[in-house]
């Protein structure tokens, strides 16, 4: 379970104070989905990073399980937390296999116990350990990365994982075919998730629930149904009609 | 003096040196030192002075073997030598003679073999003598060189690579004096020495009768008891033919002789080393006060050195050896502070501009310079210790920039990734960024030891040794093939480690990159 609560981050700039994040609140339950949209600079990414603290809110309080993240040991806190990169960010210099596998080095898994979990993740992230596990991601097609990225976050098997534009950077076919992968996965693994999205058809397929942000602001967080019936603003409007009217793959 | 060559270079020289024939009746000519060029312009302001006939100055010429075929050939009439020169060079005599002796076989061979005369010595003996810092001269009452016998295993000794290496240098200066094993003596070069000597690092130079340091620094001249050191009195030698068809030069140019003693020619020597006077103002002004420009005159007095190069030569593996320590020890020292150096600025990266500047101006600063900074510091001194620590600096600038580049450079998307996965700051580094910097900072090393292999040489300055030994030496006696034994090796050096380096960077780049 994560809670953000009335949380603002300002970022100090040379043309004054941005404030990229403002007083926003919002609760994404144990198992829920929430997709964060909205358009380009209104606060997704800093709010997401705050939850594993990769920022510090100025103001404000986030939560995971109960606990203020300040309060919890930052390592621990993020290997708790599972996180994918918009752009995968992928170790270049490692093997498929020991990028997804670094972590569970790291918490001194034996080497047999890495190895097996790191060929489970594989497979559940639909890639033949034997074919991809000992090549380097430059050798990987953007798709393949993705997986790759998504399997590195699983590792630990986390109880929440942040997907920052995991699918964006994809082409539709790719797009669509990761989506009802990643459907199954959810069924599967049962985490608690933030999905940061630009693609609205994407929010209403992968989300328990919806967060719109605009201009650092949460204009508007609840179900696709509920934003379907009082949308807050012109904005959640406009996004609405923006989406395909009933959402494709659901 | 000191200056000769080998015979083909020379002939090679003078023909490159002499040139069309003069228009002038007379031609000066000169080595390429202070104190024959003041000589030269001396010789040649008094015949413009007293006669009309057209002088013209060839002076700075490359050696003794350039300035004899220069005086054979016809291409100038006359010029400075000294009788120490002519014997062992010229005349490729053996042992050493008297000053008499010596002035008298070199005026009857020269006349005899090659129609060249000697005239009357200028009164100077420009020849080796060894010096003594005036208060360790005092506290250990040291008058001469035979005095030096007891204490030379707690004196400390500053001598020349020319002088430590010659017959007529320091070898032959030992077994005269029958000096202990146990004096080791620290080869430097010549202008470091004085400083050295007056900072206190060292009691002892070798030097020259006329040095016109003598006269500015603190140091007493001890006597040659056992007259070890050959007599090199300085007179002109002019050209048989020159003398009959100008009758009047040869009783103009005696009114020099005995004119000039060794302190003397210690102040000339000053009035251009030290005081920035021309050879030609510095000719004048003693030409003037010694009246010689309206009358006559005669005196008496002594010479100056030169000899034998007989460069012994330290064996080639071991030079190479030397160097190949001075340079790996600096390069180690800085990988080992430069890389966490580096590593550290990433962190506090505020720093950054500020050190990377330090280290650099540290590159600005002209190498001899640096290594002369060295000798003053405690426990540093002469030798390797500064030679090494002048090398670190040098290697420091390209080692801690590539370090802190290569990681700041890591991709920001990859190291979010690895903070956002709970990597620590310490696995950060150690998994992520230093193997994906490895290859930038092995280039800054790969530069450093190329630079440092070329600086090493400069080592030898300060009695560090390595290839710079065979190359500084060469350069003093104008021994090309001496030069190039040093050079050679030490070109091939830095070839060898860019290349080897060079695959080590390639090794040690991340595969998958
Ligand atoms: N480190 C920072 N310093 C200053 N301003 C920042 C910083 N990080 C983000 N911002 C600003 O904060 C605002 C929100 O940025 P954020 O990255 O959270 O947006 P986003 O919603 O994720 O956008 P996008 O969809 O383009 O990824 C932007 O105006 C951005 O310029
Ligand atoms: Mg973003």
């Amino acid at each position: 379970m994560i809670e953000l609560a009335h949380v603002t981050k300002v970022y100090p700039t040379d043309t004054g104070e941005v404030r990229a994040v403002d007083d926003v609140s919002f609760t994404v339950d144990e198992g829920e989905t929430l997709c964060l949209i909205g358009t380009s600079g209104s606060g997704k990414t800093t709010a997401m990073r705050m939850i594993n603290r990769l920022e510090e809110p100025t103001t404000g309080t986030v939560r995971t399980g109960g606990r203020p993240v300040t309060e919890q040991d930052a390592t621990m806190l993020r290997r708790s937390i599972g996180y994918v990169i918009q752009r995968g960010g992928l170790f270049p210099h490692m093997t498929v296999a020991r990028n997804i596998g670094l972590l569970c080095e790291l918490e001194g898994y034996e080497t047999a116990r890495t190895t097996s979990r790191v060929q489970e993740l594989l497979d559940l992230v639909g890639l033949p350990p034997d074919t991809y596990q000992s090549r380097y991601p430059r050798e990987l097609s953007g798709g393949q990365q993705q997986r790759v990225s998504v399997a590195r976050a699983l590792a630990l098997d986390p109880p929440i994982v942040l997907m920052d534009e995991p699918f964006g950077a994809l082409d539709p076919l790719t797009r669509r075919q990761l989506h009802r992968e990643f459907l199954s996965l959810q069924d599967i693994l049962d985490k608690t998730m933030v999905i940061v999205t630009h693609d609205m058809d994407e929010a209403f397929l992968l989300g328990d629930r919806i967060g719109v942000m605009d201009a650092g602001k949460m204009v508007q967080c609840g179900t696709a149904d509920e934003l379907r019936a009082a949308p807050a603003n012109d904005f959640v409007r406009d996004l609405l009609e923006a989406a395909t009217p009933e959402a494709p793959g659901a | 003096m000191r200056s000769p060559g080998p015979a083909a270079l020379a002939a090679l020289c003078a023909m490159l040196t002499a040139g069309p024939a003069a228009a002038a009746d007379l031609v000066v000519g000169s080595k390429n030192f202070t104190e024959n060029r003041i000589l030269a312009e001396m010789m040649a302001q008094l015949i413009e002075a007293h006669t009309d006939l057209e002088v013209e100055r060839r002076t700075n010429l490359g050696g003794t073997m350039v300035v004899f075929a220069a005086l054979q050939s016809g291409d100038i009439d006359l010029y400075p030598e000294y009788t120490g020169t002519g014997w062992a060079i010229v005349l490729k005599r053996q042992g050493t003679r008297d000053a008499l002796e010596t002035y008298v076989t070199v005026a009857r061979e020269y006349q005899a073999r090659y129609g060249l005369i000697w005239l009357s010595p200028f009164g100077f003996e420009n020849s080796y003598a060894i010096a003594v810092r005036d208060d360790v001269a005092d506290r250990l009452s040291l008058r001469r060189i035979s005095d030096l016998t007891p204490h030379l295993s707690t004196l400390r000794l500053g001598l020349s690579h020319e002088f430590l290496r010659r017959e007529d240098g320091w070898p032959g200066l030992a077994r005269a004096y029958q000096f202990p094993a146990a004096a080791t003596p620290t080869g430097m070069e010549h202008g470091l020495a004085y400083e050295a000597i007056d900072s206190g690092r060292i009691d002892i130079v070798d030097t020259w009768t006329t040095d016109g340091k003598l006269a500015r620094f603190d140091v007493t001249v001890l006597e040659d008891d056992h007259q070890f050191f050959p007599p090199y009195d300085c007179a002109p030698v002019i050209r048989q033919g020159t003398l009959a068809a100008h009758p009047e030069v040869g009783p103009l140019l005696a009114r020099l002789a005995f004119k000039i003693d060794n302190r003397r020619m210690q102040r000339i020597n000053a009035l251009v080393e030290a005081e920035g006077l021309s050879f030609a103002a510095a000719a004048h002004r003693f030409l003037d006060e010694a009246g010689l420009l309206q009358a006559g005159a005669a005196a008496k007095s002594a010479p100056t050195p030169a000899a034998a190069p007989t460069p012994t030569g330290t064996p080639l593996a071991q030079l190479l050896l030397t160097h190949v320590w001075l340079t790996f020890l600096a390069l180690l020292l800085a990988a080992l502070g430069g890389i966490p150096l580096g590593l550290w600025l990433t962190r506090h990266p505020r720093f950054a501009g500020p050190v990377i500047g330090a280290t650099g101006v540290i590159q600005t600063v002209p190498s001899l310079a640096l290594l002369a900074f060295m000798i003053p510091i405690p426990g540093l001194g002469l030798g390797s210790r500064s030679a090494v620590l002048a090398l670190f600096l040098y290697a420091l600038l390209p080692i801690v920039r590539n370090t802190y580049t290569g990681v700041t450079e890591v991709d920001a998307d990859i190291v979010d990734a690895a903070r956002g996965m709970g990597l620590t700051d310490r696995q950060r580094l150690v998994l992520v960024e230093l193997p994906l910097a490895s290859r930038t900072i092995m280039a800054g090393i790969r530069t450093s030891a190329v630079i440092g292999i070329g600086i090493a040489t400069l080592a030898a300055f300060i009695g560090a040794g390595g290839l710079g030994d065979p190359i500084i030496t060469g350069l003093q006696l104008n021994d090309t093939a001496m030069v190039l034994r040093g050079a050679v090796p030490a070109a091939l050096l830095a070839v060898v480690a860019d290349v080897a380096l060079g695959l080590v960077e390639r090794r040690l780049a991340p595969p998958g990159t």
